[in-house]
């Protein structure tokens, strides 16, 4: 059963800086990591500006690392001193539980702290089908298929109560989100509990697993030909349903230029933010494996 | 606490109404910690049990679980979308104009796309004339389209095939995205304002209720709509005003100084 999923798996890798991708490779990444990301401030800590003060600029990858860092686009919700009070909020708790950086498409292990459970603690792995939220209450989905039951748990990322979030595996699918897997066949879904982290090989890539998951046969649970999805296998449905897949279709959604303004947040204030919270997590990340370089050779 | 984690079962289709798979479903919910879920099982465990004792093997259940939990699923999943996450894909300038939260709605018979085909025509003709007249509502919400485009244009250039595919969108006419890219961009480069600018226009009776206006982008070749503002500071009647209100400040300072000290001596 599992090897289906692990015969598919070639591994296609993404440079995380972005100025080597070519143009037809950013228009098929649902992330656009254009040539701009390259010119605009690279992966240098400090710019000098004309009157010779260093100014912080944080490498253009964090926007993709840390998208909790970034508010709420919904300019109603928009509030800069609460914004601030909840990136101090996140730091702190990021100083003291390690939260990884993690994609949709990764396998990660995450321990609760559970006063029901015998052993005080609730350990779960799964694949991060989905994320969302902005700032403290940042979430991600984990499923798994547990005795041939899909399970599938949100947690919050600065929950108190979780104790231990890890990656077991580093990668990344051709979807932002793999809700899609609940119609897939179970394989597709099934990841050990006993699963070890994986030692990758080359640390600046992210790989993107190009893998075509194989549905079950209808009914399913949404319209999966109406979304555009590109690591699912030909769905092989009658033709009516794409028909009315174009019919319902809103191609000019692509071109609404003030519509993807109002989602997101502007590339100037990504990098204030941004730099006001680089140097701090750079730290936490030093002292991270400064402890884990120490902690093999203190036993010994 | 407890409430911040949620728990999601979703029943596989074919495994499930075989009374060997409510156990395995209860087996799961128990492992996971799930009283609620698995309290439900139970009870209808010993329903079901009670009464098809006999005929387990045979009997077949349409799976109540599935149909109900999806629809709270995906309504979670809809209200936990009001909290959203940023979209990463493009990287955008800010606007330096002010952006209303919700896009204004323009009827047409076609729909949305008519109201973009609309706004399309007026981006071209913006883009061409440089200074058009139109009703209000429309110049607002063209104005933000026309912002973005050149925005873009400066920020990503002329081989940047996104900016490309929205430059060829919304100029019509194909010599505009020449202009586009050689005349504004180079133009609007340095600024460090917004490249149009929103003039309100005249109102006459009966017309439109919001009225008219008038767009146009900046550094156009026209004359000015509105007198460049002049520094005033130094024009006679500003000069003799300033005086007199220094005066004023000075006696009522001075008669503030002789009503606290009476008895002092004036020299």
């Amino acid at each position: 059963m599992k090897n289906i999923f692990y015969v598919g798996l070639a591994q296609s890798f993404f440079k995380r800086n972005a100025a080597s991708l070519s143009e037809s490779a950013v228009t098929q990444h649902p992330i656009e990591t254009s040539k701009e990301a390259g010119e605009k401030s690279g992966s240098k800590q400090k710019n000098g500006d004309e009157s010779g003060n260093t100014v912080v600029v944080a490498p253009p990858e964090f926007r993709f690392m840390y998208p909790e860092f970034l508010p709420d686009p919904t300019m109603e919700r928009r509030n800069k001193l609460k914004e601030k009070l909840e990136r101090m909020d996140m730091l702190q708790r990021r100083s003291i539980i390690e939260i990884p950086e993690f994609y949709t498409g990764s396998i990660m292990a995450v321990t609760v702290a559970d006063s029901n459970s015998p052993n005080k603690f609730a350990c779960f792995v799964g694949i991060c089908i989905q994320r969302g939220g902005s700032g403290l209450q940042a979430w991600f989905i984990l499923r798994n298929v547990v005795d041939r039951q899909g399970v599938e748990i949100l947690y919050e990322m600065y929950c108190p109560l979780i104790q231990k979030i890890e990656v077991l595996r580093l990668e990344r699918r051709l979807d932002e989100s793999l809700l899609y897997l609940r119609d897939a066949l179970p394989e597709y879904s099934t990841f050990p509990f006993e699963m070890e982290a994986e030692r990758r090989l080359n640390n600046s890539v992210v790989p993107i697993n190009p893998i075509k998951v194989k549905l079950r046969p209808r009914p399913w649970l949404e319209r999966w030909e109406r979304q555009n999805l590109q690591g699912v296998e030909n769905l092989n449905l009658p033709q009516r349903y794409y028909d009315r897949a174009k019919e319902v279709a809103k191609p000019w959604e692509k071109y609404d230029l003030m519509l993807q303004y109002r989602k997101t947040i502007p590339a100037e204030e990504q990098e204030k933010i941004y730099a006001e919270v680089h140097s701090q997590l750079q730290q936490q990340d030093l002292k991270r494996k400064i402890k884990r370089r120490r902690g093999p050779s203190s036993e010994q | 606490m407890q409430a911040l984690i949620s728990v999601t079962i979703f029943c596989d289709r074919d495994t499930s109404g075989r009374f060997d798979d409510w156990i395995a479903h209860l087996e799961a919910a128990l492992a996971l910690g799930d009283f609620d879920e698995s309290r439900k099982l139970q009870l209808m465990c010993s329903k079901l049990y009670g009464e098809a004792a006999v005929e387990f093997d045979t009997f077949k259940l349409d799976n109540p679980f599935r149909g109900r939990s999806y629809t709270e699923v995906k309504s979670r999943e809809i209200t936990l979308q009001g909290m959203n996450q940023a979209d990463l894909s493009k990287l955008v300038s800010a606007l330096r104009i002010a952006v209303k939260p919700k896009p204004r709605l323009f009827a047409s018979p076609e729909g949305p796309a008519g109201r973009l085909r609309k706004l399309k025509a007026t981006v071209t003709a913006l883009v061409k004339y440089e200074r058009i007249e139109l009703n209000y509502p429309r110049a607002e919400e063209a104005q933000g389209y026309a912002e973005r485009l050149i925005s873009d244009a400066i920020r990503n250039g002329d081989c940047h095939k996104h900016t490309m595919e929205m430059a060829d969108y919304w100029l019509d006419e194909k010599q505009l995205i020449h202009k586009l890219f050689k005349v504004l961009v180079p133009r609007y480069k340095e600024y460090n304002s917004s490249y149009t600018k929103l003039v309100l226009g005249p109102k006459t009776y009966p017309g439109y209720y919001a009225g008219t206006a008038i767009l146009e982008l900046k550094g156009n070749p026209f004359p000015a709509l509105q007198p460049a503002t002049q520094n005033y500071h130094y024009w006679l009647h500003n000069v003799l005003l300033d005086e007199a209100k220094r005066e004023f400040r000075v006696a009522k300072a001075e008669s503030n100084t002789n009503l606290s000290e009476p008895v002092a001596s004036k020299n």
